[in-house]
C-alpha cells in the first residue's frame, strides 16, 4: 500500500499531494518530485502544489519543497502552495519558505 | 568512559505523569523505513491524550518524534545495536529522548549542530542548510526553529582511544505544551 500519492492529472497546473510522505533520502525525493520539478522548469505559467490532504511530511519532504521553490525562482515560474493553517508543519515550515522567492505564494486555509 | 553534554541537555524535575518507551533493533528501521513513522506514530497517539488540542498535539509529536528516529536510525554505526526511544510528560514539557550508537563523524556534526542551536542560531542554519547543495540536517533545526524545542545530548564514549570508537548518544528535545498545541 503507498503512503502518498501524487496527481498530476485531475486539477489543470496543479499537483495535488495526499497522504504521508516520509521517505528515507533526498534521492527518493528527487524521484518523486521530478515531474514537479520538470513543470516548474519548462513553463513558466503558474503552478500550484496542493498540500491540504498531506497529512505528514518529514524534513527531507520538506527540502524538496524548498528545492521546488528554488526551480521556480530559477526558471521564474510563480509557485503556489496550498494547504491548512490549523495542521503545523504547514503553518510553520511550509509557510517559512515565503522568504525565499518573491513568486512564492502560500495560501493556508 | 567519558560522557560529555552538547546543546541544552535539560531534564525537568516535575514528576513524570507519562513515561512510555520502546526499543528495536536499528537494523529494524533501516529494512523497513515506514517502522520509523510508525513508531512516532503509535507515540503521538499514546501521548496526545495528554493534550488538550490532541489532533494537533499529535501532529507535532509525530513530527519531532520521526525526525529523532530517523536520524537515530541513518546514523547508528551498529545496525544490532538497539535505538531506544522514550517519551516524558513532565509539566507543562514534553521530553522525548532518542538513544543510538553512533560513531566519531556524526558526533563531530551533532555536536556542532546542537550547540549552534543552542546559541539561537537556527534561522540562519534553516537558510544557509535550504541554500546549499549539500543536503540533511533539516531535522533537528526544524524542531527548534518551528516547535521552539530545547535540544541537547549526552555524548557517552564506549572505548575510549580505540580506532574504531563507538558513541551512545542520547538526544533530548523538551517542547513546550503551548507549541505541541500551538497555542
Amino acid at each position: 500500500m503507498m503512503d502518498y500519492q501524487i496527481d498530476l492529472e485531475s486539477v489543470p497546473s496543479t499537483a495535488v499531494l495526499r497522504g504521508v510522505f516520509r521517505l528515507a533520502t533526498p534521492e527518493q525525493y528527487d524521484a518523486l518530485f521530478a515531474p514537479l520539478a520538470d513543470r516548474v522548469k519548462k513553463s513558466q505559467a503558474p503552478f500550484s502544489v496542493d498540500l491540504t490532504d498531506v497529512v505528514l511530511m518529514n524534513s527531507s519532504g520538506l527540502r524538496a519543497l524548498a528545492d521546488l521553490v528554488l526551480a521556480a525562482r530559477r526558471a521564474g515560474t510563480a509557485l503556489t502552495f496550498l494547504g491548512k493553517a490549523n495542521v503545523p508543519w504547514q503553518s510553520k515550515t511550509v509557510a517559512s519558505l515565503k522568504p525565499l522567492y518573491s513568486g512564492l505564494s502560500v495560501k493556508l486555509s | 568512559m567519558t560522557t560529555r553534554l552538547a546543546g541544552v541537555f535539560e531534564e525537568g524535575t516535575a514528576p513524570p505523569l507519562t513515561s512510555p518507551s520502546i526499543a528495536m533493533p536499528a537494523m529494524d528501521f533501516v529494512v523497513q523505513w515506514n517502522r520509523c513513522g510508525i513508531t512516532a506514530d503509535y507515540l503521538a497517539d499514546y501521548l496526545a491524550y495528554a493534550f488538550e488540542r490532541r489532533d494537533v498535539a499529535r501532529s507535532v509529536i509525530t513530527t519531532a518524534a520521526n525526525e529523532l528516529l530517523e536520524n537515530a536510525a541513518k546514523f547508528s554505526s551498529d545496525k544490532n545495536a538497539p535505538v531506544r526511544i522514550a517519551a516524558r510528560v513532565r509539566g507543562d514539557f514534553l521530553e522525548l529522548e532518542v538513544e543510538n550508537v553512533t560513531d566519531g563523524d556524526h558526533v563531530d556534526t551533532l555536536t556542532t549542530v546542537l550547540d549552534a542551536l543552542s546559541r539561537g542560531e537556527a534561522p540562519t542554519l534553516f537558510a544557509s542548510r535550504i541554500e546549499s547543495t549539500e543536503r540533511g540536517g533539516l531535522g533537528l533545526i526544524i524542531l527548534v526553529r518551528d516547535y521552539a524545542a530545547r535540544l541537547g545530548a549526552r555524548i557517552v564514549s564506549a572505548n575510549g582511544g580505540s580506532l574504531d570508537q563507538t558513541f551512545t548518544v542520547t538526544v533530548r528535545a523538551s517542547i513546550a505544551a503551548d507549541e505541541l498545541e500551538q497555542r
